[in-house]
């Protein structure tokens, strides 16, 4: 049963300050119950959004053309939600995107072709962000 | 199917309803058809057409930067009456076909922009035999 509008808060790393503490990203209850509602394999794959947060390999800043600022954490989840009951191994020839606000508030999360230069960032990232501000080595 | 790690956090059904939402933490008008995970198909700046994971058919778009749409062309300027519902509305394709002339003219821009605005199975298409003689090149 529902505990009422709660922001959920998940750890990941700070794109500022990589090796330092880790920061709170924030997932928002009205995204989220939104999706719950309304959306709901979008709201299974918030599983997805949790696990790339945890274990991020890439982080793009300046993700849009007319406004500033704006994260994108791209990860390659163990599993996606197909359907409503149906999920499958994440597809090998994708990876999967999380959009948060300047202020690491999580307000969209979509898989993406993976780049043909490079297989754990999506397809075009060059043309599409301003920055890759950091990548996991591991 | 293991717990969602907010399913504490949420009530009532869950559920899907096929209609555009405006997504006011990202700027951006949101529309799926279906309810199935989808695949970005980013089409340019503004317009990303979402596809099937599994069958790669279009399933609805995102449409980004609503606000900037909205200075440049005034709220009054892509309103429309809703005689059902009495009340003003923004209409969502006035919105689309704003976004399309922001950017250069190509024949998969225009596809896309299309697809968005009337799905191919809408009423809204002819078969192209009735109106193409010989290839599909006369058409673009």
């Amino acid at each position: 049963m529902g505990q009422g509008p709660v922001n959920y808060n998940q750890e990941t790393i700070d794109p500022t300050n990589p090796n330092g503490p880790r920061i709170e990203a924030i997932i928002p209850y009205y995204i989220y119950s939104r999706a719950y509602k309304y959306d709901s394999v979008k709201y299974e794959n918030l599983r997805a959004v949790k696990e790339v947060l945890e274990n991020p390999k890439r982080i793009f800043w300046g993700i849009r053309a007319y406004s500033e600022g704006g994260w994108c954490y791209v990860g390659k989840p163990t599993e996606l939600y197909i359907k409503e009951n149906e999920k499958t191994d994440f597809p090998p020839n994708m990876v999967f995107a999380v959009y948060l606000t300047e202020k690491y508030e999580v307000f969209d999360w979509i898989s993406e072709y993976m780049d043909e230069e490079d297989n754990l960032s999506p397809k075009n990232w060059r043309e599409r962000y301003r920055s890759l501000v950091w990548l996991s080595t591991s | 199917m293991a717990e969602h790690f907010l399913d504490q956090y949420v009530e009532g059904e869950k559920g899907f309803l096929a209609e555009p939402w405006y997504n006011a933490l990202g700027d951006c008008i949101e529309y799926h058809t279906a309810n199935e995970a989808v695949v970005a198909d980013r089409i340019d700046e503004k317009l990303t057409i979402y596809r099937s994971v599994t069958t790669n058919k279009p399933v609805g778009f995102k449409l980004k930067d609503v606000q900037a749409i909205l200075s440049r062309y005034g709220c009054a300027g892509l309103a429309v009456m809703s005689l059902e519902q009495n009340k003003t509305l923004i209409s969502v394709a006035a919105i689309l076909l704003a976004a399309y002339e922001d950017g250069p003219p190509s024949i998969k821009r225009r596809l896309a922009y299309a697809n968005a605005l009337l799905p191919p199975e809408n009423p809204f298409s002819i078969p192209v035999d009735r109106i193409c003689k010989s290839s599909l090149r006369q058409t673009v």
